[in-house]
């Protein structure tokens, strides 16, 4: 079981309070995924050695623009980015994700109107970019914001089972506090109806092979 | 007015730990408070009814790891669960909720599941901080720095 996590510098945090959480908590590992402004100094992680468990090093990219993106997702991986992700919402900004050929979009549907379609949901199957189902506003926020993410939940599921799109479920958490067990997470998941067998795909085969993809890149690059 | 064994409610005793920030104040009146309106919210009345879950204790006084346990039907543990996960703050502190462990009876619960390791308060580079086992969280400006005894010092 995987989670994809914000830490410090971003956030009160530091990496390996997360690995120790999640290693009590019962995850097999951790992928890091700070936000990268292309703007501003590409993000390194202070991990000191004996965590536990594996942290996999990687960012995700959040930019204003198509052209800021690109240039975001070459710099991660330039950078050795273990996963790159890019943070998701806009329809623009979706599409040029799944252009890059990026690991993982998050959150995609978290904008207003139909940001990620049936049409997303296809390119993202072809070109094998994984979706971000993010339980974060399920699991800390209340009333209408909660009943309107779900529903972009349920939406964004609808269209990755039609198109079987690789995705991965997460509590996106950006302090050991809002991290949740594995247990805890599938019964969370289970009740917005992601069943187990989705639920075990999705916090393991998937995200395990988001981070040996990368492995074998780096391999190729190195030869 | 007492019903046949084989139709009383049965009880699961569902153990678990809360870890919070060392300002955090809130006590056993208001996590049960906060559970069940979060079941409230999260599935409503008619679930709530068939689960059943309440806290029975929770001791969370002076550290930065509490201990508590919910009493739920035994077809609702998977209900109680989500339900717990999805308590983010108490009284405005926040708060994460993990299961440690499920069981039938309270003593059998209590044998297995209990104990907390303590949490004892020290200083970080001149800054007060609470250590646990080998976590600790050090009062920063605007709040704490969590971390571990391997990367905010005192090895």
């Amino acid at each position: 079981m995987h989670d994809f996590v914000h830490a410090a510098p971003e956030t009160a945090t530091t990496p390996a309070r997360m690995a120790q959480t999640a290693a009590h908590a019962g995850y097999d590992a951790v992928v890091l995924r700070n936000h990268f402004n292309p703007d501003d100094a590409y993000p390194s992680y202070d991990i000191p050695d004996g965590t536990g468990i594996p942290m996999h090093e990687g960012v995700e990219v959040r930019a204003d623009g198509v052209e800021p993106l690109h240039e975001g997702v070459r710099r991660a991986e330039r950078g050795g980015a273990e996963v790159v992700a890019v943070h998701g919402g806009e329809e623009a900004l979706n599409r040029a994700a799944i252009q890059a050929d990026v690991d993982l979009l998050a959150h995609p549907n978290r904008g207003r109107g139909r940001s990620f379609d049936h049409v997303l949901a296809r390119e993202a199957a072809e070109a094998g970019v994984a979706v971000e189902l993010s339980l974060a506003s399920v699991l800390r926020s209340s009333g209408g914001e909660r009943v309107e993410a779900i529903r972009d939940l349920h939406t964004t599921l609808k269209l990755v089972r039609k198109y079987g799109t690789p995705f991965v479920v997460s509590a996106d958490a950006r302090t050991h506090l809002e991290l949740r067990a594995p247990r805890e997470l599938r019964a969370v998941a289970y009740l917005i109806g992601i069943d187990e067998e989705e639920f075990d795909r999705a916090t393991d085969e998937t995200p395990r092979r988001l981070v040996e993809n990368d492995d074998a890149d780096v391999e190729v690059l190195d030869g | 007015m007492t019903l046949p064994k084989s139709l009383r409610p049965r009880n699961r005793y569902v153990f678990f730990e809360a870890e919070t920030l060392p300002d955090a104040s809130f006590g056993e009146h208001d996590l049960r408070r906060a559970l069940w309106f979060e079941a409230q919210n999260l599935y409503g009345d008619v679930t709530s009814a068939e689960t059943r879950a309440k806290l029975v204790e929770y001791d969370g006084d002076d550290a930065t790891l509490g201990a508590g346990v919910v009493r739920c039907d035994h077809d609702g543990v998977e209900e109680t669960r989500a339900a717990l996960a999805c308590i983010d703050k108490v009284q405005g502190d926040p708060v994460g909720i993990r299961v440690v462990g499920v069981s039938g009876t309270l003593k059998a619960g209590r044998d297995r599941y209990g104990g907390t390791p303590e949490t004892r308060e020290t200083t970080v580079d001149g800054s007060p901080a609470w250590e646990r086992g080998d976590v600790v969280d050090v009062r920063t400006d605007d709040g704490f720095m969590c971390g571990t005894h391997h990367d905010l010092g005192k090895e």
